[in-house]
């Protein structure tokens, strides 16, 4: 007996410990029989000897589970078998029946010792698969690896109330600090609570019945059948293939992320199952458990919008795919023209960038970061990243001079850069600020769709006369050119608002000194005055012409001719800024000259 | 690596098409590679693999694009179908559902592609046997009528699969000798690479074809 209690683990320890201090706890066993009558309501240490003394613990696989049995007082009392006398020196021994174990402190023979330590042997290797499936989840390289003082701030914001707003600065600061791997399951759901608190989860697809898709509970969707099970489960073990928690062919893993992907395409009836959502459930089950992952996927898809991309006419994915080639353009004109040159589209690499949000290609450290900014900051880090990526490795990705190794090199060299350059990207992101770029990209890439879908398809009729097919090729020319102008004067619009913006802000900058330097002048041109007359009464004494100027900041008499020369220099000076105030107001009107014709000339005929 | 501006003479643009979980990457895989990748992550958009192959004394590169398999994608794959000389098209012996699809792929291929593009029927997964759902002679018709060459292969074993590639390009060769396919119309997705100037006749990716690893 002795010696396989000695051999037993920590938690065995633990468990027992925990069980000490609850039958020994005269407290305790009285809260415990509350409901009971009146005879079982005997504290245990006054009724050593009593059957009655012991207590009956329901079966419990973790130490959480344990502790939470503990608080939450389903420890209850069992009236069966024999013991000796309980005393607080005793060696535990533990008894098993139907219900659970019943341990209680003795040191008495039981018979059904060998089939207890053996229950207790599975429950020990469950927690310990446990543990181990914990491990093997989480067993990647942190990218911002998180102090100390960090991880506390973290613990003490995940003990908040739930419904405690935490302000938006003090969680950026946190999530910039870096999230600690253990942590990670948890605070994601802090941020995707934090930002309902806040109102940030508004719901762009109208079309859905947004209510319905985030209220139905997950275990009533995994009852239903979907039409994408064919799919989904031919993924499953594409899916983190090399990944131990995924790679046993529909072990837990699997079947987890079988169960997510089932239970949302019957959600979100229009997506379904599309190629690229089972690495995003993967991340999150990976973190967390099946159904707070599924609610985080679901706050992902429809609250952040990942959605769109998905959908089966994949228009959001190739609009970002454009918006991507625009920043390049915009920002590495130089990397654009290299790509471009060798017909390397984002179609080509960004593709499972966006659809996979990384996860296909890069190591987990660098998805599980993307995931936190994503959580905390939307949809837009995901084009953030990209172009930093790009941007950071444009030299290397200029020398590489030729479509398959440019290709090879985003694909294979990208993902395997070193952690610290990983961090200098997300470093980057923090500070980019690109919301207004990809709105109007998107506009524009709108406008370029409708017009390609006004296009006839190539098989014209053929009874056209010719005539009629060239009038219509010149109509489209000309509709083509049109809005293309009108793609180019929006873009100056905005250009010239932007421009308005900041000329507005420099005059009221220039008013203002304006103002106090007028208010300078004024001062100084009484100083000068209050100093020409002392001139010219000469003879006055020092002490009168201190008393006649002490307001003045400047004071000394003898400094009168340099106070006279710098009032004439402010006094130019003056006159300097109104030329330029009146300069900034003509470079004003300039600019808003064109944009009243813009205004007028019917903009978009579309 | 050879030393001259090119070690091959010419470029042949491949795409690979067909249902999901057919196993295309792993076609790919099997001839770029000569060995069977069982972990395959899906594929996602378009991937890209090439290998030099020797056909009547001249080497040619094989530029293979791989593509998503699920229906949806095509929206974003349909641009490479362009310019492509071959098209592999691909079942699953052991799923029916893939053989019945093949109608609706060999019309994207049609509409899509030149009128010369050859393509190349393959009936993968030919190491199961045992759960045949599609029977070689079904498959055999299907392809006489459509006037589709036709393979059954394994990228699992290897069984076939040199042949399919090398099948697709010996024909490909043909058409350019006997005229039928020409190098100077557009997409024709062949590019003429002569040994003693830097850059051929049109298209295809303007791969400078330096096969110099990226020095990164």
């Amino acid at each position: 007996m002795e010696t396989s209690f000695a051999n037993s683990s920590k938690w065995m320890t633990a468990f027992t410990n925990a069980i000490r201090i609850v039958s020994l706890s005269p407290v305790f066993s009285e809260q415990l029989d509350e409901k009971k009558n009146e005879e079982e309501r005997k504290p245990l240490l006054r009724r050593k000897s009593s059957i009655d003394d012991c207590v009956l613990l329901r079966k419990c696989s973790t130490d959480s589970e344990l502790i939470s049995s503990y608080r939450d007082r389903r420890v209850i009392k069992s009236n069966s078998g024999s013991l000796n006398d309980l005393t607080e020196e005793s060696k535990p021994l533990l008894l098993s029946n139907s219900e659970g174990i019943i341990v209680y402190l003795g040191d008495g023979h039981c018979p059904q010792c060998e089939e207890i330590q053996q229950d207790f042997r599975h429950i020990e290797t469950a927690h310990q698969d446990a543990a181990e499936a914990k491990r093997l989840k989480l067993d990647y390289d942190e990218i911002t690896p998180c102090l100390k003082e960090v991880t506390k701030e973290w613990t003490a914001m995940l003990s908040f109330p739930k419904d405690k707003p935490i302000a938006r600065n003090i969680l950026l600061k946190a999530v910039r600090d870096g999230v600690p791997r253990k942590l990670r399951g948890d605070i994601w759901q802090l941020l995707v609570s934090q930002n309902k608190l806040q109102g940030r989860s508004s719901i762009t697809d109208n079309e859905i019945e947004s209510s319905w898709a985030m209220n139905t509970p997950y275990y009533d969707l995994l009852k239903e059948l979907t039409t994408h099970q064919h799919s989904i489960l031919i993924d499953l073990g594409r899916t983190f293939p090399a990944h131990p928690y995924f790679s046993k062919n529909l072990g837990t893993g699997q079947l987890a992320l079988f169960n997510i992907l089932k239970a949302y395409s019957l959600l979100d009836k229009e997506v379904g199952y599309c190629q690229g959502l089972s690495f995003v459930a993967g991340v999150l089950l990976m973190h967390m458990d099946e159904e707070d992952a599924f609610d985080t996927f679901r706050y992902l898809m429809f609250n952040m919008g990942f959605r769109r991309q998905y959908r089966p006419d994949m228009m959001a994915l190739q609009s970002q795919m454009y918006q991507l080639s625009r920043l390049l353009h915009d920002m590495h004109p130089d990397l654009h023209e290299h790509l471009e040159k060798h017909q390397i589209a984002p179609a080509l690499y960004a593709a499972p960038w966006f659809l996979t949000l990384f996860a296909s290609q890069f190591p987990l450290g660098f998805v599980a970061r993307v995931f936190d900014l994503i959580l905390h900051e939307g949809r837009d880090v995901v084009l953030k990243v990209a172009i930093i990526l790009l941007g950071s490795h444009r030299e290397l990705i200029k020398q590489c001079n030729s479509l398959e190794t440019i290709v090879e090199f985003l694909k294979t060299t990208l993902p395997e850069m070193g952690i610290i350059q990983m961090e200098r990207v997300f470093n980057q992101t923090f500070e980019m600020d690109i919301a207004r770029q990809l709105h109007g990209y998107e506009i524009e890439f709108h406008v370029l769709q409708e017009e390609l879908l006004s296009r006839p398809s190539k098989e014209g009729d053929e009874d056209n006369t010719i005539d009629s097919v060239e009038r219509l090729h010149q109509t489209q020319a000309i509709i083509k050119s049109l809005k293309t102008q009108n793609l180019e004067l929006l873009e100056q619009l905005q250009n010239a608002n932007g421009r308005i913006r900041s000329l507005e802000d420099e005059l009221q900058l220039v008013y203002d000194s304006q103002t106090k330097m007028k208010n300078h002048v004024r001062q100084l041109e009484l100083e000068r005055a209050a100093l020409i007359k002392l001139t010219s009464e000469g003879g006055r004494t020092d002490l009168n012409v201190s008393t006649t100027i002490t307001d003045s900041p400047i004071h000394n008499p003898v400094s009168s001719r340099i106070i006279y020369e710098s009032s004439n220099l402010n006094l130019n000076k003056e006159t300097n800024l109104e030329k330029h105030v009146q300069e900034i107001v003509r470079k004003k009107s300039d600019v808003e000259h064109p944009i009243n014709e813009i205004d007028s000339s019917n903009l978009p005929a579309v | 690596m050879a030393a001259g501006p090119y070690n091959y003479s010419y470029i042949f643009k491949y795409i690979i098409i067909g249902d999901m979980g057919v196993g295309k990457s792993c076609l790919l895989h099997q001839f770029t590679e000569k060995k069977f990748m069982a972990d395959c992550p899906h594929t996602i958009g378009v991937e890209f693999g090439t290998r030099i192959i020797e056909v009547a004394g001249q080497k040619i590169k094989l530029q293979i694009w791989d593509t998503a398999g699920q229906e949806r994608f095509r929206a974003v794959t349909r641009s490479y179908y362009r310019g492509a000389a071959g098209a592999l098209m691909v079942y699953d012996i052991t799923r029916r559902t893939t053989y019945n699809h093949l109608s609706s792929w060999l019309t994207d291929a049609r509409n899509l592609t030149n009128p010369n593009t050859v393509i190349f029927l393959i009936g993968n997964k030919s190491d199961l046997d045992a759960q045949r759902d599609v029977t070689y002679d079904e498959a055999k018709q299907f392809a006489e009528e459509n006037g589709l060459m036709f393979l059954e292969c394994s990228a699992k074993t290897g069984e076939n699969v040199e042949d399919a590639f090398l099948d697709t390009a010996k024909k490909i060769y043909k058409n350019i000798q006997d005229g039928s396919l020409d190098l100077n119309a557009a997409e024709s997705g062949v590019q003429h690479k002569p040994s003693n100037g830097p850059r051929g006749a049109n298209l295809g990716g303007e791969s400078s074809g330096n096969k110099d690893p990226c020095s990164c």
